[in-house]
């Protein structure tokens, strides 16, 4: 048996019984080499085409938007529901006060009603720029895309500069999901779980080493 | 906020396709719909527009890798997942296709008893010296034929890689 495939049967024996190994071994064992790293990777996708092959149950997708309808939509209908139950509250301590003051309530009402006009205005134009501020920060997908490109939009975003300490990381790809309403240093969190990756910044300075 | 009609018409049109991708990745159905929806919740918060279904596609597998991300070494490797980063690098749509190249190639070219050692531990989950007691074969060659089965599928998409 030559040393890869003595390799390859040490990966597949670690894989019968994982419990059996600390991290360490395990690591040791996936990265010994190339080949090893790649018979690993085919297993992934042989078990991935194995689960697709063998998931033929039928999918309740009726079931599962009422399941998504009563977890994100009964909080919301629970409060209106709230809001509705607090005006009849309110209603019944009115109608037990006197005419006189019925009379002040209804005055209060007039010139309330006047208020709410304008008050009705304002929150249409603050839900405007909300819904403008909403699209500005809605999510972007860079898909197999260079990093330079990347920290090159984030920099303009969140204004600060980058430098690269090493002049290769320009040309690394990666798949990564931008959720514009995180702050910096989130995101380079996020982006410094790419293995090959490894940003810190400076004041206002990004630096890629 | 989406409104309620267009998420439910999304969700419709697209939940199918869309939980069968994380349960390919995760292989368990309450992770599954956990990822799924929290996709649909996203898009529920921050969506202006109606989002593609590519990006509702990548946005689950997203999903999947952060909470594969989250588990232990040994449980990633106790369910064949994958522990590097890069790996989930191509679009989805590619490697969907993939998959399909190699229930195909085994359907085709795998003959016995690869093909049934195959079977045993990627579809049924067992070891190798539970194969081996299964098949009344030793447990060295068990894995001399798994590895050879493993090998094969790898030399056909070298050659496939090549050809292109």
């Amino acid at each position: 048996m030559n040393n890869s495939e003595d390799n390859i049967r040490k990966l597949l024996e670690m894989l019968d019984n994982p419990d059996a190994y600390s991290e360490q071994e395990i690591r040791d064992i996936m990265d010994r080499d190339e080949e090893t790293r790649e018979t690993y990777r085919m297993m992934v996708d042989i078990k991935r085409t194995s689960r697709r092959k063998t998931d033929d149950r039928p999918v309740d997708v009726d079931a599962a938007w009422k399941r998504f309808e009563k977890a994100h939509y009964s909080t919301r209908r629970h409060s209106v529901l709230m809001k509705i139950a607090a005006g009849f509250v309110g209603f019944l301590f009115v109608s037990g006060l006197s005419f006189a003051a019925v009379t002040m309530v209804r005055h209060y009402n007039e010139r309330h009603e006047s208020e709410q006009v304008s008050a009705t205005e304002a929150v249409k134009g603050s839900s405007e720029s909300e819904m403008e501020t909403m699209t500005d920060l809605a999510p972007v997908t860079f898909s197999n895309a260079p990093l330079e490109q990347i920290l090159s939009d984030m920099s303009e975003f969140y204004g600060v500069t980058v430098e690269y300490g090493n002049s290769d990381a320009r040309t690394l790809r990666f798949y990564y999901e931008w959720n514009r309403q995180s702050d910096i240093e989130e995101v380079i969190d996020d982006l410094n779980r790419f293995a090959k990756l490894n940003i810190t910044k400076n004041n206002n300075k990004l630096i890629v080493e | 906020m989406l409104d309620k009609r267009l998420l439910e018409r999304l969700f419709r049109q697209n939940y199918s396709g869309m939980i069968r991708l994380a349960r390919t990745i995760l292989g368990d159905d309450g992770e599954a719909e956990d990822v799924v929806q929290d996709v649909f919740v996203r898009v529920m918060e921050t969506g202006t527009s109606e989002p593609t279904p590519a990006y509702l596609y990548a946005s689950v597998r997203y999903g999947c890798i952060n909470l594969i991300r989250q588990k232990r070494l040994h449980e990633q490797v106790h369910e064949l997942m994958p522990v590097d980063v890069e790996f989930d690098m191509q679009p989805v749509e590619q490697q969907t296709d993939r998959l399909d190249r190699i229930a195909a190639f085994v359907d085709e070219w795998l003959k016995e008893p690869h093909r049934s050692i195959f079977h045993l531990r990627f579809d049924l989950d067992l070891t190798v010296s539970e194969i081996a007691k299964r098949l009344e074969m030793n447990p060295n060659t068990t894995y001399k034929y798994l590895m050879q089965c493993i090998q094969q599928i790898r030399q056909f998409f070298m050659n496939a890689d090549v050809k292109h």
